[in-house]
Order: C-alpha cells, then sequence, then structure tokens
C-alpha cells in the first residue's frame, strides 16, 4: 500500500473541498447539531425525511449531508447532555454522569469544549484509521460472531460495575433491573411476546430514547423542581468559558485512550460503538489517580467517552461501505441513499467509486473542523441558555421531549413512556441507585441475550465454543480478571471511601 | 353511551357517503398520505417512496409517506384500517399482511373486511445462496450435500415467520433434509456470520445478496423469479431445476380502508397501474431487485385471499403458533 493512501486521500480532498460539497457538508453539520440538540428527534428520523432531497443530489454530496447530520448529531446530543442531564443519543448517555456535574459547578464552558476538542481529535484520527486500514479492519469485523459478541459484551457487563458510585449490590440490582427492562418485546428467536399486557405497541419493546429521557432528564426536572432554591446550575456563577490549561492536560489521555477504544468497537456491526463510550469511561475511572471525582464533575469522564463516540461512530462506516453490512440504523438509511443512487455498497465501492469512498472520508474530517469551528463559539450562547429561569426552561424541556419522542414512530404510547420512566428515574434517584448501570443493562441485556441464544444454535448447544473460540476466551479471561480486581479488598476499601464522600 | 357514539359515527359516515360522489369526482383535492408500515431505509419503503413520486405526478397532488413501523406491519395496517375512507390515507404492503394472519393470535383488523384492494405494485425475487466455503458448486451439489447432512447446516433468517425463514424451511422439505435455523435482526445482520461460515445457506431478497455473489464472499445457486435475473449470468431458476413450488417471492400493493368510494379506489388504481408502466419507475425498482407487478384492484383482492390460503397451511405445517 505504501503511500498509495496519500493519493487516495488527496483525491478525497479534491472532492469534498468544491464550494458545493463544503456547502453540504456545512448544512448536514448544521442540521445534525440543531436536531442533535433537539431531545427525541435522532439523526435517523431526520435522514429518513431529507431521503427524497437526497435524489436530486449526486452521491457523493449526498452521501457528505447525510453524514454531517449523523456526526454533528453526536455533537449536539452532548450539549444536552451537558446543559439539561438529557442525552439525545444513546452515545453521549454516559457524558451525563461528568458533564452534568460539571454544568452544576458551573463549568458547563469547559465541559462543552473538551467535548467539541475531543471529538476533533478523535474525529481526525479514526479518518486516518479509515484511509490507511480500511480493508483489512473490515475482516477484523467478520472475526466477530455471536460467541465474541457474547463474551465481548460480558465484560463490558462486568467492567461496567466501575460505572456505579455507592453501593456495589445496588448497582448491580440496576444492571439487573436494566436487563429486564430490555427483554419487554417480540423474542426474536419464537416470536413469542414478553412482559408486553397483551399490547400491539409493546411488542417492539421499550424506545431507547424514551427511556434515557425520561430516566435521566424528566428526573432530573422533578427533582429540580422539589425546591426551586435547590436548583444550583442557575445559582452558581458560571465560571470561564474555556478549559483551563490544567483541564487540557487532564484530558489528553482520556481524549487518546477514548479514541483508541472507540475506533476499535466502532468496527463491530453489532452496536460496537455504542458500547464505545461506556468502556472509554470505565476504563478512565479505573486507571485516574482522581477516580474519587469521577460522578462528581471530573473533566476525563467528558473526555474519554466523547472522543470514543466520535470515533466510534465515523468508524462505523468501515463495515457499511466495504461489506454493504450497516452497523445501526442511521448507517442502513445511507445504505438505501447510494442504492437509490444506483450505487450498491459493499467491496466493490472503494474500486468502483474511489471519489465517493474517499471523499466521503474527506468529507468527515473537514466535517470535524467545521463543527469545532461553529460549535466552540457557541459554547457561550448554550451556557447562557442555564441562565433562562427555570419555570421557563422546564415546560419547553417537557414539551420539546415529548413531540421529539412522538416524532419518532408517531406514537402517543412513547410518549408515556418518557413520563414512567421519568417517575422511575426519580425513584431511583430518591433511592440513591445510579441511572447509568440501569441503562447500560437495557442496552446490552437484549444484545446479550441474543448473541448467547445465537452462538448456542450455531454450536448446537455446546457450551465449550466461549472456550474454544481464541478471541471469546481472550474476552472471557479479561472478564474473569476484571471480577477479581473489584472484588480485591483494596479497590473495595477505596469504594467505599467514594461512597462516604457522597 | 356506547349507543350514542355509534350513532354520531353513523350520522358522520352517513353525511361522507352522501357527500361521496361530489368529492370522489374531484378527488385528490389536498394531499394523500402513504402509509408505510415500516421503518424508514429498507427496499420496502423505497419502493413506497418510488411509487409515491410517480402517482403524485400522475394524480397532480403531493404524496407524503408515513413511516409506522413495528410489531410486523401490524400499528401501520391498524392506523389505515381505522382511517377515513376517503383516499386520503391508504397503505402500501408487503406480503407480511398476510403470513400476519398466523403469526398473530390477535388482529385489531380484519384484512379481508377492513380494506379495499388498490392494486399490486412490486414483487421481490429470493435467491438461494450458500457461503463460500461449502464444498458444492451448483444447485445439484447442494441437494447432494444436503442430503448427506442432514440437521448439520444452520441458515440465518430475518425472523421466525419471516418469509426468508419460511422459504428455507419450504427449500428443505422439498429436497428432503433439515437445518437449524438461527433468527437475526433484520435483512442486513445475517451477512456477517453467513460470510465467515457460521451459517452455511440462505435464502434472501436478490438485490442484498447479488453484491457478495458479485465478490466471490458468496455464491448464488438458484433463483425464485419465472425467468432468469439478468444480474446473476448462468443461475438457473428453481422451476428450471424441478422445483416449481419453489417459484414465489415477495410482494407488495396498496390497500384502502374499506368502503372507499370506488371512483376513488379507480382513481388510485390507474395511477399505481401506470406508474408500475413507468420506464423510469422500472429502473428504479430494479435497482432493488424489484419487478413492477401490476394488477387491478378485482385482482389483487382474489390474489390476497389465494395467498392466504396458500401460506396459512404452510405455516401450520412448520409449527409456527400464532402468539
Amino acid at each position: 500500500m505504501e503511500f498509495a493512501f496519500l493519493d487516495h486521500l488527496g483525491l478525497g480532498f479534491a472532492t469534498a473541498f468544491t464550494i458545493g460539497n463544503l456547502g453540504y457538508c456545512l448544512v448536514g453539520a448544521l442540521l445534525g447539531t440543531l436536531i442533535g440538540i433537539l431531545p427525541g428527534v435522532g439523526p435517523a428520523a431526520t435522514i429518513a425525511m431529507l431521503l427524497p432531497v437526497t435524489f436530486t443530489l449526486s452521491p457523493v454530496s449526498a452521501l457528505i449531508m447525510l453524514s454531517g447530520i449523523y456526526y454533528g448529531a453526536q455533537y449536539g446530543g452532548s450539549t444536552t447532555a451537558v446543559l439539561l442531564n438529557l442525552p439525545g443519543e444513546s452515545a453521549s448517555a454516559v457524558t451525563t454522569i461528568d458533564g452534568y456535574q460539571m454544568a452544576r459547578r458551573g463549568r458547563a464552558g469547559p465541559a462543552l469544549a473538551i467535548a467539541a476538542l475531543g471529538s476533533f481529535a478523535a474525529g481526525c484520527f479514526a479518518t486516518l484509521l479509515i484511509a490507511l486500514f480500511a480493508p483489512p479492519l473490515t475482516r477484523v469485523a467478520l472475526m466477530f460472531g455471536p460467541a465474541e459478541y457474547f463474551s465481548l459484551i460480558v465484560l463490558g457487563l462486568i467492567a461496567s460495575v466501575v460505572l456505579a458510585r455507592g453501593s456495589l449490590v445496588k448497582a448491580l440490582a440496576m444492571i439487573a433491573a436494566g436487563v429486564l427492562f430490555g427483554m419487554v418485546g417480540t423474542d426474536i428467536y419464537t416470536g413469542a411476546a414478553r412482559f408486553t399486557f397483551g399490547t400491539t405497541e409493546m411488542r417492539e419493546g421499550i424506545s431507547f430514547v424514551a427511556v434515557a429521557i425520561g430516566i435521566f432528564g424528566i428526573s432530573e426536572i422533578l427533582r429540580n423542581l422539589e425546591n426551586e432554591r435547590d436548583r444550583d446550575v442557575s445559582v452558581q456563577p458560571i465560571g470561564s468559558l474555556m478549559p483551563s490549561r490544567e483541564d487540557l492536560r487532564r484530558s489528553a489521555g482520556p481524549v487518546a485512550r477514548g479514541t483508541v477504544i472507540g475506533s476499535l468497537l466502532g468496527i463491530l456491526p453489532g452496536g460496537g460503538a455504542l458500547l464505545s463510550s461506556f468502556a472509554a469511561y470505565a476504563l478512565e475511572k479505573k486507571i485516574s489517580p482522581r477516580s474519587s471525582e469521577f460522578g462528581h464533575g471530573a473533566i476525563e469522564g467528558v473526555a474519554a467517552p466523547e472522543s470514543a463516540n466520535n470515533a466510534g461512530s465515523q468508524t462505523a462506516f468501515i463495515p457499511m461501505l466495504t461489506l454493504g453490512i450497516p452497523g445501526n440504523s442511521v448507517m442502513a438509511l445511507m445504505m438505501a441513499t447510494l442504492i437509490m443512487q444506483g450505487i450498491v455498497p459493499g467491496p466493490a465501492v472503494m474500486g468502483n467509486y474511489p471519489e465517493l469512498f474517499w471523499g466521503v472520508i474527506a468529507s468527515m474530517w473537514i466535517g470535524n473542523l467545521m463543527l469545532v469551528v461553529l460549535n466552540l463559539p457557541l459554547v457561550g450562547l448554550w451556557v447562557r441558555l442555564l441562565k433562562v429561569p427555570y419555570f421557563v426552561l422546564f415546560p419547553c424541556i417537557m414539551a420539546f421531549s415529548a413531540i421529539g419522542v412522538y416524532s419518532m414512530a408517531l406514537s402517543t404510547f412513547d410518549v408515556i413512556y418518557i413520563s414512567v420512566f421519568g417517575l422511575i428515574g426519580y425513584t431511583l434517584v430518591k433511592l440513591d441507585c445510579e441511572p447509568a448501570p440501569f441503562v447500560l443493562g437495557f442496552i446490552l441485556g437484549p444484545m446479550l441475550e441474543e448473541n448467547l441464544r445465537r452462538a448456542m444454535l450455531v454450536s448446537r448447544g455446546d457450551f465449550s465454543v466461549f472456550l474454544t473460540e481464541p478471541l471469546s476466551a481472550a474476552l472471557l479471561f479479561l472478564a474473569a480478571l476484571a471480577i477479581l480486581i473489584v472484588s480485591l479488598p483494596t479497590i473495595n476499601r477505596k469504594r467505599d471511601e467514594v461512597f462516604v464522600e457522597d | 353511551m356506547r349507543l350514542s357514539l355509534k350513532f354520531i359515527a353513523g350520522a358522520v359516515m352517513a353525511a361522507c357517503l352522501g357527500l361521496a360522489p361530489a368529492s370522489a369526482q374531484d378527488y385528490p383535492t389536498r394531499s394523500i398520505t402513504i402509509v408505510a408500515p415500516f421503518a424508514a431505509g429498507g427496499s420496502v419503503d423505497v419502493a413506497a417512496r418510488i411509487f409515491a413520486e410517480a402517482m403524485s405526478r400522475s394524480l397532480g397532488q403531493p404524496i407524503q409517506i408515513e413511516n409506522v413501523g413495528g410489531a410486523g406491519s401490524i400499528l401501520g395496517a391498524q392506523r389505515v384500517a381505522t382511517a377515513a375512507p376517503d383516499g386520503y390515507t391508504i397503505l402500501y404492503n408487503s406480503s407480511n399482511l398476510v403470513l400476519n394472519l398466523s403469526l398473530y393470535a390477535k388482529l385489531d383488523y380484519d384484512l379481508f373486511k377492513d380494506f379495499d384492494p388498490i392494486a399490486l405494485t412490486a414483487t421481490g425475487p429470493q435467491v438461494l445462496g450458500v457461503t463460500k466455503s461449502l464444498p458444492v458448486e451448483n444447485f445439484t451439489d447442494f441437494v447432494e450435500y444436503a442430503r448427506a447432512h442432514p440437521g448439520e447446516m444452520s441458515f440465518p433468517s430475518s425472523g421466525p415467520g419471516n418469509i426468508t425463514h419460511i422459504m428455507c424451511e419450504m427449500l428443505m422439505s422439498e429436497i428432503g433434509s433439515s437445518a437449524a435455523h438461527i433468527p437475526y435482526q433484520g435483512g442486513a445482520s445475517q451477512y456477517p456470520d453467513l460470510i465467515s461460515g457460521r451459517t452455511h445457506f440462505a435464502m434472501a431478497s436478490a438485490s442484498s445478496m447479488i453484491p457478495f455473489h458479485q465478490n466471490g464472499e458468496l455464491r448464488i445457486l438458484a433463483v425464485t423469479s419465472e425467468q432468469p435475473i439478468p444480474q446473476l449470468p448462468g443461475v438457473p431458476t428453481f422451476a428450471e431445476l424441478g422445483y416449481p413450488n419453489m417459484t414465489v417471492g415477495a410482494w407488495q400493493g396498496l390497500l384502502a380502508p374499506a368502503g372507499t368510494p370506488p371512483e376513488i379506489i379507480a382513481k388510485l388504481e390507474k395511477a399505481a397501474n401506470d406508474a408500475a408502466a413507468d420506464p423510469k419507475v422500472i429502473e428504479a425498482l430494479g435497482r432493488h431487485g424489484l419487478i413492477p407487478f401490476p394488477s387491478t384492484a378485482e385482482k389483487y383482492g382474489e390474489f390476497l385471499a389465494s395467498e392466504a390460503k396458500r401460506w396459512g397451511p404452510i405455516m401450520t405445517s412448520m409449527g409456527i403458533q400464532p402468539q
């Protein structure tokens, strides 16, 4: 390959750097930021609505605009996660943990700025990675069968125990509860309806966005309404908007590690990008010398997951472009766009349409740059949002959340979900139970079950498959190691200290 | 209370029917909504959009697609079944609607009483593909291999009762063998395991499998269409191979709420059939592995009934229980 990739990138930048394509990139990034900020309105819904518009564009321009929406939404989603405890995207659920705490301490500006800068760094790295290694990385994705996915998720769930501060038992209980809620709906193996109370609506399962908005956002509103004077966000003076030198120094490592984790997990089509923000956060919390600050507004807790989810959302293009396998619903829509234009995504794209493949990759980098340029000055504006009197702000959040969730599937049932999960979230906060492990269980539980049962079907009920497949065995070994570390007395004491400090 | 509601509903219906001749003649005077009972982006959704675009040109009114996904088309179908029968809310349905009769014990609508057929629109041939590590070069090899290794192979599907599942079971019973069924969520997620040989063969839409065939990751051995597929030179049809029962495909059509005035149905039927004859539509459908499949409203009604009769016993014999 030598330096062929430089020629390729050159071709890509030549394609992306036309006035028209730069314009589409900007439109996409702007639109994406906007919908990311509106809770509930996700990139999938927006791209679906824009699908007819793209027929009139060239395939490159269409894809550049749609990918702009996609990573723009990741940026926007973290803005509300930090400011209002409202994760617009599943990937930004982790950012709420420390991001919102930072906002409550008057440090919303640095949190947002670090999220933007970390995402940019991650985006640059992921772009380079795709340019250099897209085809061999595709093979890595194919090495992951059901047994490997199962072991990876087991590792993820065990590592996630560190997500929680406070009682270990409560954290485990929350993960279990999340897994149970994730089971609601039609069993994909038998078609049986589970926990649906005979309703047709619940056969689809519970919408993740509704759960996240309810359990993080609505419950936070309820808590804030308990006592107007307690609402420390507006009471705290808003400090510096930009991160200090110290903030930058502390974030460098987490951004680098988050980027690597995100890039690797993003390649896996089965929800790897989702796992990456959780994994990056868990890793930082484990290795940081300031792990006691996590959950109380540690800047590392924003930098790591934000870089991971941006890197992951970018490397998620690899299986789509090189294999024609979409990793998530947004990728499926992008594939549909390409097919409408007469291009069938798959192994042939890179050879037959090099200007499309490399143009899109180059535009990712340009788009990320645009987002930083757009978002850094906007940080001041967003932070001023916190100055809006709460009695004005909270009905707006409620209304936007309800409209957003309703617009996803035009289902009033989803609006009921956010109310119910708002109450559940409020109860959990009152009981000192963390919502983050609940959400993780909710996301990973169904994936765990799906892959366990599929691995059993493929191996004809032979459990040894998890240990005879080398990759799976390695992942399980790491999981066992993690259990050992968590149960070691010294670490336990450290956890208790955190609890006392709370 | 119930009586008075019924009375009001009756009165409203009567009023609508009274107005029908005048409004049916002018139809359409405003934009039309086509409910697509699945998420945006899949091949059926794209086909719905291709037809909506062409039909809106000939009807002279915009047509918007409303994706009401979920529960294997049930939620979207229910929405149209209870919509006003005025031609402004219609359903773009797929063969799922017939398969659902055997999958769901309780449906909130009656496929034959709550809908008036408009027209069939398109059909998509399915193909049999095998993973490249399977030691078979053609369909005859495959039959031999399957008979020599009953129960040892496995195949993926997009879920129990899905057409991709039923066709594989049909194939196994036709050739007198058996294989393990491994369901996946959605059509595309089955491919990594199929390519890497964890599963062995699959029946899927031609459009989704052809790229892997061309790339050498999978081998397509036979197609379910009546004619061979141009992009697959040398690949025989099941009928040519002596398995005429396998000549089936997934199909799509348009349904209106029952009680829609016949004049309106006629206008929609003409618009749909004109669209199916439009070279631009045919080309766009072709990119998604679909062929136009036009019919009159009456023929569509008969087709629905015959499909229901055909699939019901097959699903029962496969042990699929309504839930």
